[in-house]
């Protein structure tokens, strides 16, 4: 049984990173009204080639140097999947990019074992010798800290770009009339590239913040996206805040979860799953704008 | 069907003296297997208020949107001054100082009037000048000014129209295109609408009108077309059009030839 | 400006828009009322002359430039329909089907057997999700659960609790569909993506809990179920097996090509097209869609149960969330829509796919989404579906939306071949008798009483009134903004009011769904049109007159369930008849113009005989000739007993036709009475109206005395004669 302080820890640290996956969905949500069902694989990508480039028996490549050769590897997979979305828009309907975002996701999935071993690895953390930080005992570790800080800075970031910037108004223009975008000098092209590029950057940092905490192997895309797409619809999926705020609600739910479900019947305590997913269900049947979204519209 | 002009009245008084600022060039445009635009010719000086008259489907909307490239002629040209903008995307034409105000308004509903209007000034980078633009606009449509904070989309009709006008200022076109402003408005912002185009066009805004209500069109303008199943049927002066009846005959839906 | 006296250059005479003088009726002897507009004139157009033409050369051009796909052998292919009638041309592929399935059956090995089986399972369960996906439109990611559900529920029962084995096909049946029915209930009411997404986290919840049963209970999550055995003979050869998953499929086939073609077929289509469209023709949305997620599932859940007898075995694994999006990719690749050759070639696909990628699983997947990514991107018909469409393999039956290109005489759908509306007896072209108002009513067909309707902060209808009598034609007007389609919304149950009540026909509909309405009398148009795009004219029309035969005898195609379609369709094409709109029949309404689609949602609406009739705004985007047939149209329908509730700006068309008018500002009632009383109300002119115009286009319309509380008026006055329509508006 784990204090409360403990479970408040690993839940924010852990629904740090749901919630960066979450920011990554929402960009192109914002942007397209399409749910990218390939953003867990882009995580999946980037950690294995970053890490295959970090332990190649033969040269080493330095983790920060690797981090950067894995967001680029990402933001082109991000592209590829822009690019082959693009032609199921012209369709009216939602079917048409659901097919082509889950039949991509699907040829990574196939494609990864290819290149890279099914079982468990390793993953290097940027703080080897972590010993937690001073003062709070063994509460928080370094890398905990450091996903929660990077995930809070990155969530300012977007939320700064949403309301402040020229893309970010863009980007809000397009999702709503892409016509009437273009007319005010608007590219929707650009746009919708910039929205996959930055989406695809954020998720794979969101996969080298949640690797070393977790273990790496092949299945890791599926679940993260999957609790992405649970984070980003538990906050509300148009803003920044409330995938950040789905995030952590997600984190601490599902760490706090089998302490009460303990209460039950043990065995229920190691399944914890069927929870969260049903938890999923109810809020998107009774509250699709999520718990602290106001009305937004629907998805396509 | 015709494939024949019908009537053209006297050619603009500055054709062969200077260049057109806007000419189209026999454009065809496809929708899938439907030819919507049959080899359509129109030119537009400098100054000039022109207005595109026609029935439902004529293809009048269809011209103003190949001209803002929204959508792409399968063979013709488009040209601005000297350059050929038919092959931009259409956020590269309002770089060109071409706007589209387009059919049904489509302000950007859930974004405030100034949002809305900063988005208009997307292609600029003047801050102050954006500022002072701004300014202007809410000066030029007072109910806009009084509403800068509220959504577009709780704005009334008319009040959206002016919206939809003013973002188009934003980008400081010296040529407005505007596509069936007044569709679905009632008659008191009908008219305080086509009070603000003459004003706009008498500070010297180049103009080319689509109108289902061709009395106020041809009222705005010196010069007129008239499209018939994607062709230009007639031409001249709005007195020659109203005189003509080649007007009132493709307007009302005659079958031509 | 004034919409007065046109120029006199205005040609007005001796050009095709129709006066009402044109249009004088002869005296009607079966009349009840004076016949008001001439409506139950025979021939009498509700377009005016004129428009045909024109739309037929519209529809030269379109055919000219269809060249490259099928309208050159138009004559050549209603000769060789001549010959082969598409129930000939069905029965032959029945039977060459049936042949080879069972021919396969004794002639080949064990090997294929067994992967044909495969193929039969996947046909099955594509076939049910062809229903839910293709024709519903509602994407389901969770399949694979109720095929679990269907699957563990069977082993259980007859390993465990003594079930004979025989049994477990119809308890996987059983319990894959009330699975359904729990997902689908609170799933449906979501959409498009959100819909996809609460049912990859069923299958997930699925997944998960029989994966933790590997630990807990082991016994649950691996299974191995016996055998079947009929009168002795156990069933467990492939070739045993085999025959038994034909027979199921042939069910499965059979079921859903009936379903296909039938009301019920055309009304799961027409909620995939438009929601608020189905719902006001009187379909209940929610309980189609999950009516298609229950067949759909009780298919998966059936499937799911009959593996468990070729395989022998039973564990978690079998059900993986990829297998779930495999049966929806083949169905995307064979072609979603389509009756049953979709789920065909995505059958076929499934047993190619296990030859070539024999032991693969891996490969087999990868191959499959990069076939599926191709035909997302360039086939988004599937396979199936462009073959029919270009008819490239000839013998094959066509899919729906191919007749609607191809065909332009009745007979041509399936369902047709009986149909003709001439010797029918057309139920529309009678002048229909209102239904008796109960007494409660007081003559009104429509009350709305102190109704107030709110968004956040804002009043969009702030204690509205209004009665429309019996029989009467009454105009909302006002600015933009000012409460008059969320007024309509209320009326129609698109909305609900957060007080007040709305009364039509004496019944307070107040809370009851939209589609109820349509029992109540009631049916509307739309401002942005609402028309089923997908499907031909025809269907539009179809689906809005109720079947008088239960689901099941339609499921089953009973002969009574046929008489009762040629009916539905022989009543739709007069309406169409009627209408003049004949020749649009089986053209696809999204591809109709603007014009004809206002037209064709109109007799839609009126194909539901309703007593009241809301329509919004029906002169906004039509050009005056339109207009003037719009105004012949509605007459029309009011003359047939209809009482008419319009939103309009147009001063002409509104006093052409309302008896009563009521102004609405900021949600307010601002005025009431004729058009001429309410023009001549100052707050009006201000709000409104702008300048004052003393010239009048149009005697107003005498009407019988208006007060608010007056009694029913009588039939719709008749418009001065030689009334056109100006362009302008504030005329």
């Amino acid at each position: 049984m784990k204090t409360f302080l403990q479970v408040i820890a690993i839940g924010l640290s852990q629904g740090a990173v749901y919630a960066l996956v979450a920011l990554g969905i929402t960009l192109i949500f914002r942007t397209t009204r399409i749910l990218n069902f390939a953003q867990g694989q882009i995580l999946m990508v980037a950690v294995f080639v970053s890490l295959t480039l970090n332990q190649n028996a033969l040269k080493s490549i330095p983790l920060p140097i690797a981090w950067l050769i894995g967001i680029g590897v990402a933001v082109g997979l991000g592209v590829l999947i822009e690019l082959g979305v693009r032609p199921t828009l012209k369709h009216s309907g939602s079917l048409g990019w659901i097919l082509a975002t889950v039949g991509m996701a699907t040829i990574i999935q196939f494609i990864a074992p290819y290149f890279w071993p099914a079982d468990d690895r390793l993953y290097p953390s940027p703080f080897p010798n972590d010993r937690g930080i001073p003062g709070l005992g063994s509460l928080f570790s370094q890398r905990q800290i450091f996903t929660i800080v990077a995930a809070f800075l990155l969530m300012l970031g977007v939320d700064w770009l949403y309301n402040k910037t020229k893309l970010g108004r863009a980007m809000k223009a397009v999702a709503i009339d892409r016509d009437a975008a273009a007319l005010m000098g608007i590219s929707a092209k650009a746009t919708v590239r910039w929205a996959f590029i930055l989406s695809a950057a954020l998720t794979a940092i969101a996969g080298f913040l949640v690797a070393p905490l977790t273990f790496a192997n092949i299945a890791m895309g599926f679940d993260l996206g999957v609790k992405g797409f649970v984070a980003a619809v538990l906050g509300g999926i148009d803003s920044a805040r409330g995938a950040i705020a789905g995030g952590i609600m997600l984190g601490i739910f599902e760490a706090a979860l089998p302490q009460v479900l303990d209460l039950v019947s043990p065995n229920l305590a190691k399944y914890p799953l069927p929870f969260v997913f049903a938890l999923f269900i109810l809020v998107l049947v009774f509250r699709p704008q999520g718990i602290f979204g106001t009305a937004i519209r629907e998805a396509r | 069907m015709s494939t024949e002009i019908q009537f053209v009245g006297s050619r603009p008084p500055q054709e062969g003296i200077t260049p057109p600022l806007l000419s189209v060039n026999d454009i065809s445009v496809f929708f899938g297997p439907v030819q919507v635009l049959d080899g359509v010719n129109l030119a537009v000086w400098p100054g000039e208020r022109v207005c595109i008259l026609g029935s439902n489907g004529s293809g009048k909307s269809t011209t103003l949107k190949a001209i803002a490239g929204l959508v792409k002629p399968k063979s013709g040209t488009v040209s601005l001054g000297t350059e050929r903008i038919d092959t931009l995307d259409p956020s590269q034409v309002v770089r060109r100082h071409l706007s589209l105000v387009p059919q049904g308004r489509r302000v950007f509903y859930d974004q405030t009037v100034e949002a809305n209007l900063l988005l208009g000034a997307h292609t600029r980078k003047d801050k102050g000048g954006i500022k002072a633009d701004i300014e202007g606009v809410c000066q030029r449509f007072p109910r806009l000014g009084e509403r800068r904070k509220q959504l577009a989309g709780s704005l009334s009709g008319g009040e959206q129209q002016m919206l939809s006008i003013g973002r188009s200022l934003m980008a400081r076109p010296n040529f407005m295109m505007l596509d069936e402003p007044s569709l679905g408005l009632s008659p008191v912002a009908i008219q305080d609408l086509f009070r603000g185009l003459a004003q706009l066009s008498a500070e010297g805004m180049t103009m080319l009108v689509v109108e289902q209500l061709a009395s106020h069109a041809l009222n705005l303008a010196d010069r007129g077309y008239v499209l018939d199943q994607g062709r230009v049927v007639a031409m001249g002066t709005v007195e020659e059009l109203r005189s003509s009846g080649a007007v009132m005959e493709a307007y009302l839906g005659k079958a031509s030839g | 400006m004034s919409g007065g006296p046109q120029p006199p250059v205005n040609p007005t005479h001796g050009n095709p828009v129709p006066d009402y003088a044109q249009t004088q009726p002869p005296a009607t002897p079966q009349a009840q009322q004076p016949p008001p507009v001439g409506p139950s004139t025979p021939g009498f157009g509700i377009k005016p002359s004129g428009v045909q033409p024109a739309a037929k050369d519209q529809d030269a051009r379109s055919r000219r430039s269809r060249k490259h796909t099928a309208w050159t052998d138009v004559t050549q292919i209603e000769e060789e329909d001549r010959v082969l009638t598409p129930s000939r041309r069905r029965a032959i592929l029945t039977l060459l089907g049936l042949a080879g399935g069972i021919g396969l059956g004794f002639t080949v090995d064990q090997y294929y057997l067994r992967r044909f089986l495969i193929a039969l399972l996947a046909l099955i369960v594509a076939c049910g999700m062809n229903v839910l996906v293709g024709h519903t439109g509602q994407v389901s990611l969770g399949h694979i659960a109720l095929y679990a559900v269907g699957g563990y529920s069977a082993a259980w029962a007859t390993t465990y609790w003594g079930v004979p084995p025989i049994l477990g096909l119809p308890i996987g049946a059983i319990v894959g569909g009330l699975a359904g029915l729990a997902v689908g209930a609170p799933a449906l009411r979501l959409r498009g993506a959100y819909l996809a997404l609460a049912t990859l986290a069923f299958g997930l919840i699925v997944y998960n809990v029989t994966d933790s049963m590997r630990q807990t209970n082991p016994d649950l999550a691996t299974v191995t179920p016996p055998t079947i055995t009929i009168s002795g003979i156990e069933i467990a050869a492939d070739q045993q097996l085999y025959f038994f998953g034909l027979i199921f499929a042939i069910l499965t086939l059979w079921i859903t090509r009936s379903l296909t073609w039938s009301s019920i077929g055309r009304r799961l289509m027409a909620v995939r097209d438009s929601e608020d469209g189905a719902a006001s023709v009187g379909i209940s949305v929610y309980r189609y869609k999950l009516g298609a997620f229950f067949f759909s599932a009780v298919t998966a859940g059936m499937a799911g149960a009959m593996y468990n007898y070729v395989d022998q075995l039973v564990n978690p694994s079998t059900y993986d969330t990829v297998q779930s999006i495999r049966y929806l990719f083949v169905l995307v690749i064979g072609g979603l829509g389509t009756a049953i050759s979709g789920p065909f070639v995505g059958a076929g696909l499934i047993f190619a796919l296990q030859l070539l990628a024999e032991g693969y699983q891996q490969a087999e997947n990868l191959a499959l989404a990069f076939v599926l990514l191709l035909v997302v991107w360039f086939l988004p018909r599937g396979i199936a579906g462009t073959l029919g469409e270009t008819r490239f393999i000839r013998w094959l039956p066509r899919p729906y939306e191919t007749y609607t290109v191809l065909s332009r005489s009745p007979g041509r759908l399936p369902v047709l071949e009986g149909a003709r509306p001439l010797s029918h007896q057309p139920a529309y072209t009678e002048i229909r008798q209102p239904r008796p108002l109960p007494p409660q009513a007081g003559g009104y067909v429509l009350i709305v009483e102190n109704a107030v309707k709110r968004f956040g902060g804002i009043t969009a209808v702030d204690n509205v009134n209004i009665r429309v009598p019996q029989g009467g034609i009454h105009a909302l007007m006002g600015p933009n903004g000012s409460g008059k389609t969320t007024t309509l919304d209320l009326i129609a149950g698109s909305q609900f009011p957060d007080s007040g009540r709305i009364i039509i026909n004496g019944a307070d509909v107040t809370a009851w769904p939209a589609h109820k309405r349509e029992k109540a009398g009631l049916a509307r148009t739309f401002q942005n049109i609402q028309l089923f795009k997908e499907l031909p004219v025809i269907w539009n029309v179809a689906s809005a007159i109720p079947p008088r035969v239960g689901m099941a005898k339609q499921i089953f195609h009973t002969p009574g369930a046929v008489k009762d379609e040629i009916r539905i369709h022989g009543d739709a094409l007069a309406m169409l008849e009627e209408w003049d709109l004949t020749y649009l029949t089986f053209r696809k309404a999204g591809v109709c113009s603007y014009g004809q689609q206002k037209m064709i949602e109109l007799a839609r609406a009126a194909a539901t005989k309703p007593d009241l009739l809301l329509v919004d705004e029906p002169s906004t985007g039509l050009n005056p000739m339109w207009i003037a047939g719009m105004v012949q149209a509605l007459a029309k329908i009011n003359a047939q007993g209809t009482t008419l509730l319009l939103i309009e700006h147009h001063q002409a068309v509104i006093g052409d036709l309302a008896h009563q008018v009521t102004v609405l500002d900021q949600g307010r009632v601002i005025a009431e009475g004729t058009l001429d009383e309410v023009r001549r109300d100052p707050h009006v002119q201000m709000v409104y109206l702008g300048e004052v115009h003393n010239q009048q286009p149009t005697a107003p319309p005498p009407g019988p005395p208006q007060q608010p509380t007056a009694p029913p008026p009588g039939p719709p006055q008749q418009p001065p004669p030689g009334m056109t329509y100006p362009a302008s508006p504030a005329g």
